[in-house]
């Protein structure tokens, strides 16, 4: 098995752990997103189409994140910003898979505008928090949950630019560089996500002793 | 021969793009850590400038009350040493003035009388506004000093209640003294109360002093913060405290919460 998808096994187990400490409680969206992903990329892939599965998947894990950085960012003018911005790439997704390519096609370009906003959005989190007179990022499952979101879809955006390059699969070992760099990712991604779970856990135990 | 090349270029663009690809996840890792360690050291900063900031506003309340406390014990020694004595004064001139009188008129008797009641009366204050007096005492023994005297000479029947030793500096009993004293002549020139009842509690290394009326209650406009108010919230800042205001069905409740000495 590879280590990426041990780790995804390890956030999703971490969820469940500490799932009664998840706060604010709208990060407990997390979890099932977690379940979804393990049951996707385990079987799935398998049995289906992986292109196709993983078309369908990224609708979902993209509706979770808007949703998720709605409620992490509550300025208003932020907030008008993501409902355009998840417009935008439903949209795009849309007309992509339906029209410019199919179901059974990678949909790399408007997946990478999906990178684009998710990087922005985590940028601007750590924007709000450096605003701040006083912040503890080391209680703050939001920052390390914007981290994740930050270096994954970064990674991300820089594979579906490499992927959709015709060059770049002519070249020797050009999959091996690019599952590597996926894994990568992968690996920062769900490591960062695990590191938020177990902070809310403490964060709520905090709480407790402070109560 | 052309094979080759095309072989070694493609594997060192492959490398490139490896390359770039790690390089940009280093980058951004580093940029997060950067974050970190900034935010780390402006929370660093932050904690020791509010540290600072209590430290100052500590020192300046009780400067604030040190001058106050001079204040307090210069008035108590005017009262004590120059109007004791000039009622003592007059008080003996009276009396001389009977010895020529054949008889002496009840208003005039009664009016040595009250000279010696209000000498006897700022004797008492003076006393209670002495530091040095105080520091002697403790704070119950005060408040039953001081609840006597107003008991004698005024129209409020006070009550005390509770524990009868506190386990705080002098200082503090002090501090404490002085925010009943405010308190108490809060509710003497507003409540129009009947009673005031003034209790001491013991609760989990706490103290819980409270003093409550049966009179008017708070107004909105003695609601906000008066002279007074901002002492006694003050002085509880200083000693570590909490004051809160409550109205009642029937008057309103100062309520005081101290740390004890541990």
């Amino acid at each position: 098995m590879e280590v990426s998808k041990i780790i995804e096994i390890i956030a999703f187990i971490t969820g469940i752990c500490v799932f009664h400490s998840i706060r604010p409680p709208f990060l407990k969206l997390l979890i099932p997103l977690l379940l979804v992903t393990i049951f996707v990329e385990n079987y799935l892939i398998i049995v289906f189409d992986a292109n196709f599965v993983y078309n369908i998947y990224s609708l979902i894990d993209m509706g979770v994140w808007f949703y998720l950085f709605y409620c992490i960012l509550t300025r208003k003018k932020i907030r008008v910003l993501i409902i355009i911005a998840a417009t935008i790439c439903f949209s795009y997704a849309l007309i992509e898979l339906l029209y410019l390519r199919s179901w059974t096609l990678w949909r790399a370009d408007s997946f990478r505008i999906y990178n684009l906003s998710i990087i922005l959005f985590a940028t601007l989190y750590f924007y709000e928090i450096n605003k701040k007179e006083y912040h503890n990022i080391f209680i703050d499952p939001l920052f390390w949950i914007s981290s994740a979101c930050f270096l994954f879809h970064l990674l991300f955006f820089f594979n579906n630019t490499i992927m959709g390059q015709l060059f770049f699969w002519k070249l020797s070992n050009a999959k091996i560089v690019f599952v590597i760099l996926q894994a990568t990712a992968n690996i920062v991604y769900y490591f960062l996500l695990c590191i938020g779970l177990i902070v809310c856990f403490y964060k709520s135990r905090l709480e407790q002793v402070k109560y | 021969m052309f094979l080759q090349v095309q072989t070694g270029t493609g594997q060192i663009l492959t490398s490139v793009v490896a390359a770039a690809g790690f390089l940009l996840i280093i980058i951004a890792t580093l940029s997060v850590g950067q974050f970190i360690v900034n935010r780390q050291k402006r929370n660093k900063l932050y904690l020791q400038q509010e540290a600072m900031k209590v430290n100052f506003e500590k020192q300046l309340l009780q400067s604030r009350v040190e001058v106050q406390e001079a204040t307090l014990h210069t008035l108590s020694m005017e009262l004590h040493d120059n109007i004791n004595q000039l009622l003592s004064s007059a008080n003996y001139l009276l009396r001389s003035g009977f010895r020529e009188l054949e008889v002496v008129p009840s208003n005039l008797i009664e009016a040595g009388e009250t000279i010696v009641k209000a000498s006897s009366a700022i004797r008492t204050l003076s006393r209670s506004l002495n530091k040095e007096w105080l520091e002697k005492f403790d704070i119950i023994e005060k408040l039953e000093g001081e609840i006597d005297r107003m008991n004698r000479f005024g129209k409020i029947k006070f009550h005390l209640s509770g524990i009868d030793q506190v386990n705080l500096s002098n200082e503090k009993q002090l501090l404490l003294f002085r925010i009943i004293q405010e308190a108490i002549q809060n509710c003497t020139k507003h409540s129009k109360a009947a009673n005031i009842f003034i209790s001491l509690l013991k609760e989990d290394h706490n103290l819980i002093i409270t003093i409550a009326d049966d009179g008017i209650g708070i107004g909105p406009k003695l609601q906000k913060d008066g002279m007074g108010m901002m002492n006694m919230r003050q002085r509880t800042q200083l000693m570590g405290g909490s004051i809160e205001w409550n109205a009642k069905a029937k008057g309103c409740e100062v309520r005081l919460v101290l740390p004890e000495n541990q």
